[in-house]
């Protein structure tokens, strides 16, 4: 199977779906270390690119957050899946994680709701249980490379790690994260609006590269009625809704790979500063804005994936916990400060740029989620103010 | 902010039951950080026995009655011009209230540090609470004052929920309960009101049943509130948080549910503008969906310690630098010295805590568990998941405790169920043992565990997983049942060979635990803590060191009978050995302790106190470091005591001490043997094994006599007989044969601290008990030095314990209880270990008594230790020590003091003058009785 093509399935594969059924799998990392587990949820292959988050709970949000696309998630807290998940608590209506990577699966209490199991099964996707995920992380810390595949032990194999030497192969194989669209696979194909809650107090257009429901919740949860139109629309597309209020929403990948929204969102920005409607820009967002104006952005060592991290936001030194997911990072440089932006917001765990405004105050952007899910909401005021410039 | 000169802080008094050692620790912390951020610190406890009234922490110490006249005193003699109030407890909180309202802060100018008392009363006082959280959104709990049955009934229909209704002024809740219907209500709300004096009851919504989680949060002046750590209680509502089985991070409830209480709590310490530590308890519908905020406390607690250990934050640390005016953002990440303090820590392992109740000593105390605490201590297991943490636990509340495995006969659920299920699980101190034998003995499941208790199915779900785990024990790989967990005791129970067997083929087949670092932050970041947890799982390189290391075994949670003092003198260890170029390895497993505070030591295992644990820390220093580890077990109490015989039998060395030294200080026969030996006399005693031969001893010994059972359990049977009346009373009771009858010596009695390093001896000072000999040393008030012992006597006394540590070959420590009557100096016993009056005679005497006796064990002379030989001089200041007893708090318990210790904590009187010492001390008591 090319992992270049491939779809995220939507049906469940014809395979073992029973939840207390596990079969012994093997989880090889291109650098050679191969971890022996059991596999849970769908006995599917899978492989994609190691993360870890430190979020201790909120799998359904994690499991569904498009961000998440491509990537092989580690959960660092040992024991997942304790609560039944409740679909309102789904960030979109699929599953875009490859698979997860846990220590402990939980068979959660009876009750409503889909454990995480059932839910991982039906999405047809694997988890690798009593893997050692602290000595993982870890590894990773410490520079491991991420590209990594998960397989069932193979029948015929009598002998242990037989295997590993082609599994560790094949995770060389896989096809590196930033090398992938990503934001296709998961973002609208087809505008569609959202309805304020409540009486409608501006209109806004939403880029939607992989957007989150608590995202567009929070927006018209504020007033706010959004059009949502697909990864690919040109400024013109956004420009013809005669929005009040333009958000480039998160989404997975590499975004330096993404010269037509570059592109698109630089335009926007030019608007923005010449009496078009102000600019609000989050993760991806946020990184496509910074590219447009010049800056650069790197792959993190570690990505920031979690719930506890505090960015200060330099102008007003209010600090707030936020939730946390990306594995790129805008470089603070120059070309930043030659376009009118400073940085508005740094991460005070590694100094990592969270946050840019430009000096016309019509464009700005954060990297981190203030829709929280999984994680605080803390710095739900980002939305607050944009609205109200939207309604100024 | 104009930063302070002086800083007051003031401690938390006495142990009692509810007010632990988490207020030392939160003050050694708090001192700790004022003093490097150049601010002197003014503190005034009364407990000596707290490592925060040392100078080298506390400053300037003065130790002394918490009362608010004392602390006008020392203000106006030491001139603070600050104050921190949030670090000494309740006690503390009350009495800057106090000081405040008696205008001494505003007559001395001394302006209050960290949370405003504003803040504190509307947290403390009902209606500011009430106020202070609805005022923000927040929901308390749905009440009302009715006089009538009809407006009693409007509220209750109005709310459409359970109530529980509180007739005003009857003693007990007398007419009270719990109402689930409207008709319920209707009769409850008659009885009530008719049971009331004035007619009124209160009708409140009722929580029983609801989950009570709690959050510890850390505010800066800039408004920047982060949440430490979010705490659930395995007991549901009802039973004081004190008392409950703690787990942390919160496991049953979903993402959506912890942050909206969350922002709840931090929505609290933000209108409370607080700048500090604070504590949120709230409890939660078990569907998650509706939640009331129950209690909020505004001060470093039990809590905020428990979450400090739990997650690797000191938040004591943190909040006293916070009160100093700085801001969470600018301090460094106290786990890995970068980054800033402002993060919320994230963990990747499970902890569970229990509470250590003293109802073993009182059996005839309720066991019944409610909103009044009954626990003196608690004990913290670190496990990956919970199973393993709550399995430490268990280890850890003390060895010769009860077990996973343990279950009462009486009981019988070998062979029926209980009669009546929900009785049987009412909230006592067996209820954990009583769901695991229900579940062993399959008369219930998971699911009706739940039911019948209210706590969350998801926990009695993971018990029921453990108890079926015990099946697969026999048979399976060692390597399963440890990752299960299961102690090697256990595992040798199941498996029905000693536990000596089961480490023997551990140590074969290579199963060891790895260890792993607490780092606040799931590993994202390196970091330095050197604070580690053991886990069957891949090993996690620990810093190297080339330095050989001393292990400090701890003494657990606190009990009564063996408290604080022992962490005073295991810290102070700590901090010798790392004077002397050592590594100070600490194993402990008390949360409240400034012991298990990373940073006193240069590697702290939180580890459980049993032989397998002790020994498997021994076995990784000694991989880590390449040599032998010396351990030392004298300051942490008899548990570490107890240790010495396994770890003789695994050719572990004790530093100064034997396994032999030990076996014959506990065996009268040998130690009679060795004051022969010795020519010191020692009390005679026969054994009596009916009426005949207990006359014959007595007239052998003559009146008056000690009477014990032999097989003395807990203390219970002893007697004092005075006259022939009171054995003829004696005689009339039921008495378990045979009784050993000791000669009671008519003098004064001694405690002797002895420093011995082998060769010589040094008694620093001695302690004269003031209650006659048959009150139990702990429960009597004693002097130091003795005040009607001449110099000689006191010599011949401690001539007499020195010469039997040097008869042991003891290097360190040994404490001597001897009567003195007249030239006669009677030893009645030797315990080779530090004792309670350690602390004591190092605040009386200013001399670090632990540092001495640690350089000796390892080795150095006297002289070398720049101590003289023989008794000391004595000290300028007179210290008369007092006990202190909580146990008016537990209701069935006999509060008369005798040969067993009643008394949870002490403070002391120090003076010139022996009689204003007296009153200090007395002073100091009445502080901390309730007013009778």
């Amino acid at each position: 199977m090319s992992v270049h093509t491939r779809t995220i399935a939507t049906t469940p594969p014809a395979i073992e779906r029973s939840a207390s059924f596990s079969r012994p799998g093997l989880l090889a990392l291109e650098g050679g270390l191969v971890l022996r587990g059991s596999l849970r949820g769908a006995h599917v292959p899978a492989e994609g690119d190691l993360i870890f988050t430190t979020a201790a709970t909120g799998w359904g949000e994690i499991l569904t957050d498009p961000s998440y696309a491509g990537q092989v998630v580690i959960l660092t807290h040992p024991m997942a899946g304790s609560y039944r998940i409740d679909p309102a608590e789904l960030e979109s209506a699929r599953v875009h994680a490859r698979a997860l990577v846990v220590t402990r699966l939980v068979t959660p209490p009876a009750g409503p709701g889909r454990s995480l199991e059932e839910m991982l099964s039906e999405a047809g996707i694997p988890a690798i249980e009593g893997i050692d995920t602290r000595s993982l992380t870890l590894a990773l810390r410490n520079g491991a490379a991420r590209r990594a595949v998960i397989r069932a032990v193979s029948e015929g194999s009598r002998r242990a790690g037989a295997d590993d030497a082609a599994l560790v192969a094949a995770a060389g194989a896989v096809a590196p994260w930033e090398s992938v669209d990503h934001v296709a696979t998961v973002a609208t194909r087809r505008a569609h609006v959202v309805p304020p809650a409540g009486e409608r107090r501006a209109r806004a257009v939403l880029v939607d590269y992989g957007v989150k429901r608590s995202l567009l919740a929070a927006l018209a949860g504020r007033g706010l009625e959004i059009t949502v139109l697909p990864h690919d629309a040109s400024a013109a597309d956004v420009a013809a809704h005669a929005p009040e209020l333009v958000v480039l929403s998160p989404g997975p990948g590499d975004p330096s790979r993404m010269a037509p929204q570059i592109a698109v969102a630089g335009e926007l920005a030019q608007r923005a500063l010449s009496g078009g409607p102000p600019i609000l820009g989050i993760c991806l967002g946020h990184q496509l804005l910074a590219l447009a104006a010049g800056a650069e952005t790197r792959r993190l060592a570690v990505g920031h994936h979690g719930g506890n991290h505090a960015v200060i936001e330099t102008a007003t030194v209010r600090v707030d916990i936020g939730a946390h997911n990306h594995e790129v990072a805008v470089r603070e440089g120059p070309a930043l400060a030659a376009a009118g932006y400073r940085v508005s917001h740094l991460d005070l765990n590694d100094g990592t740029v969270e946050g840019l405004a430009h000096a016309s105050g019509r464009v700005g952007s954060v990297q981190f989620h203030p829709e929280g899910a999984p994680g605080p909401i803390d710095a739900s005021r980002v939305f607050d103010l944009a609205v109200a410039q939207a309604t100024a | 902010m104009t930063r302070p000169r002086k800083v007051l802080v003031i401690g938390s008094g006495p142990i009692t039951i509810g007010q632990a050692a988490e207020f030392d620790y939160a003050g050694v912390q708090a001192c700790l950080a004022l003093r490097g951020e150049g601010v002197q610190t003014l503190l005034v406890n009364s407990n000596p026995a707290t490592v925060m009234t040392d100078p080298d922490v506390g400053g300037q110490v003065i130790i002394g009655p918490l009362t608010v006249g004392h602390l006008e005193e020392v203000i106006a003699e030491h001139l603070p011009d600050a104050l921190l109030p949030t670090l000494g407890g309740q006690t503390g909180l009350n009495l800057a209230v106090a000081l405040d309202d008696a205008g001494v802060l505003e007559r001395y100018g001394v302006r209050v540090l960290g949370t405003p008392l504003a803040a504190v009363r509307a947290a403390e006082d009902r209606g500011g609470f009430r106020d202070l959280v609805t005022g923000i959104g927040e929901p308390i709990p749905e009440n009302a004052v009715v006089e009538s049955v009809a407006d009693g009934m409007r509220f209750v229909e109005a709310l459409a929920a359970p109530v529980v209704i509180r007739p005003a002024f009857t003693l007990g809740g007398g007419g009270g309960g719990f109402a689930h219907t409207p008709e319920q209500a209707r009769e409850r709300l008659a009885a009530g009101l008719a049971a009331s004096p004035i007619g009124q009851v209160l009708v409140e919504r009722s929580l029983l049943g609801w989950y009570e989680i709690e959050f510890e949060v850390l505010r800066d002046a800039s408004d920047t509130a982060i949440a430490i750590c979010g705490m659930e209680n395995l007991d549901p509502m009802g039973v004081h948080t004190g008392d409950s089985i703690v787990v942390a991070p919160i496991q049953t409830l979903p993402d959506p549910v912890v942050q909206r209480l969350r922002r709840c709590a931090l929505k609290i310490v933000r209108a409370l503008r607080l700048e500090g530590g604070c504590n949120v308890q709230l409890a939660v519908r078990p569907d998650g969906g509706d939640y009331r905020v129950i209690e909020v406390n505004p001060r470093v607690s039990r809590s905020s310690a428990l979450a400090s250990k739990a997650t690797g934050y000191p938040i004591a640390r943190v909040a006293a630098l916070i009160a100093l005016g700085k801001r969470l953002h600018e301090l460094p990440n106290p786990a890995t010295g970068s980054g800033s303090a402002a993060f919320e820590p994230a963990v990747d392992y499970v902890v569970v805590k229990l509470p250590r109740w003293p109802f073993d000593k009182f059996p005839t105390a309720d066991r019944s568990l409610g909103i009044q605490m009954k626990a003196t201590g608690e004990a913290m297991g670190i496990g990956r998941e919970f199973a393993p943490a709550l399995l430490k636990a268990l280890r850890s509340l003390e060895p010769r405790g009860h077990g996973w495995l343990w279950e009462d006969e009486g009981w019988g659920l070998s062979h029926r169920a209980p009669d009546d299920l929900e009785a049987f699980l009412m909230p006592t101190d067996t209820r954990l043992w009583r769901m695991l034998a229900l579940l062993r003995h399959g008369w219930t499941d998971a699911s009706a565990l739940g039911r019948v208790t209210g706590i969350a199915p998801w926990f009695t779900e993971r018990l029921a997983e453990m108890v079926a785990a015990e099946e697969r024990v026999v048979g399976a790989p060692l390597l399963e049942a440890k990752e299960a967990g299961f102690g090697d005791a256990e595992i040798a129970t199941l498996s029905g060979v000693p536990p000596v067997a089961v480490r023997r083929a551990r140590v074969r087949a290579g199963i060891a635990p790895a260890y792993r670092r607490v780092d606040t932050c799931a590993g994202e970041f390196p970091a330095e803590t050197p604070y580690f947890y053991s886990a069957y799982a891949t090993p996690e390189v620990p810093p190297p060191s080339d330095r050989r290391s001393v292990i400090v075994i701890g003494s657990g949670p606190i009990r009564i009978g063996q408290g604080i003092e022992f962490d005073y003198c295991s810290v102070r260890a700590a901090w010798a050995i790392r004077e002397m170029g050592l590594d100070a390895v600490v194993i402990n497993n008390n949360p409240e302790t400034v012991s298990t505070d990373y940073d006193a030591c240069s590697r702290l295992y939180f580890e459980p106190l049993d032989t397998e644990s002790v020994l498997d820390v021994i076995d990784h220093e000694r991989a880590l470091t390449g040599a032998a580890p010396h351990v030392v077990l004298t300051f942490g109490g008899q548990t570490a005591i107890d240790l010495a015989k396994d770890l003789a039998y695994a050719d572990v060395p004790i530093a100064g001490l034997t396994a032999e030294a030990i076996e014959v200080t506990e065996d009268r026969e040998r130690f009679a043997a060795l004051l022969t030996r010795l020519e010191i006399e020692g009390p005679r005693g026969r054994l009596a094994a009916d009426p005949v031969g207990l006359r014959a001893a007595i007239s052998e010994l003559g009146l008056p006599v000690i009477v014990r059972p032999s097989w003395v359990i807990g203390g219970r049977g002893i007697a004092v007989l005075g006259s022939p009346d009171d054995l003829e009373s004696l005689l009339r009771t039921d008495i378990g044969w045979p009784l050993r009858v000791d000669e009671m010596v008519e003098g004064i009695e001694v405690d002797i601290d002895v420093i011995s390093d082998g060769a010589d001896w040094c008694v620093p000072g001695i302690l004269e008990q003031l209650d006659p000999p048959g009150v139990h040393s702990g429960d009597s008030m004693a002097v130091l030095p003795p005040q009607t012992l001449s110099r000689s006597q006191q010599e011949r006394a401690a001539d007499a314990a020195g010469r039997i540590a040097i008869s042991l070959g003891l290097r360190g420590i040994l404490n001597v209880q001897a009567i003195v009557a007249g030239d006669r100096v009677v030893v009645i016993e030797a315990n080779p270990r530090a004792s309670r009056t350690v602390p004591i005679v190092a605040k009386a005497t200013g001399r670090d008594v632990v540092a001495a006796a640690v350089r000796c064990a390892l080795g150095a002379s006297l002289d070398e230790v720049g101590w003289s030989r023989g008794l000391a001089a004595d000290a300028l200041l007179v210290a008369v020590k007092a006990p202190v007893g909580s146990l008016w708090r537990l209701p069935g318990v006999d509060v008369t003091p005798g040969p067993e210790m009643r008394s949870t904590g002490e403070v002391l009187g120090l003076s010139e003058d022996y009689a204003i010492a007296v009153r200090r001390a007395t002073e100091a008591v009445a502080a901390h009785e309730p007013r009778r």
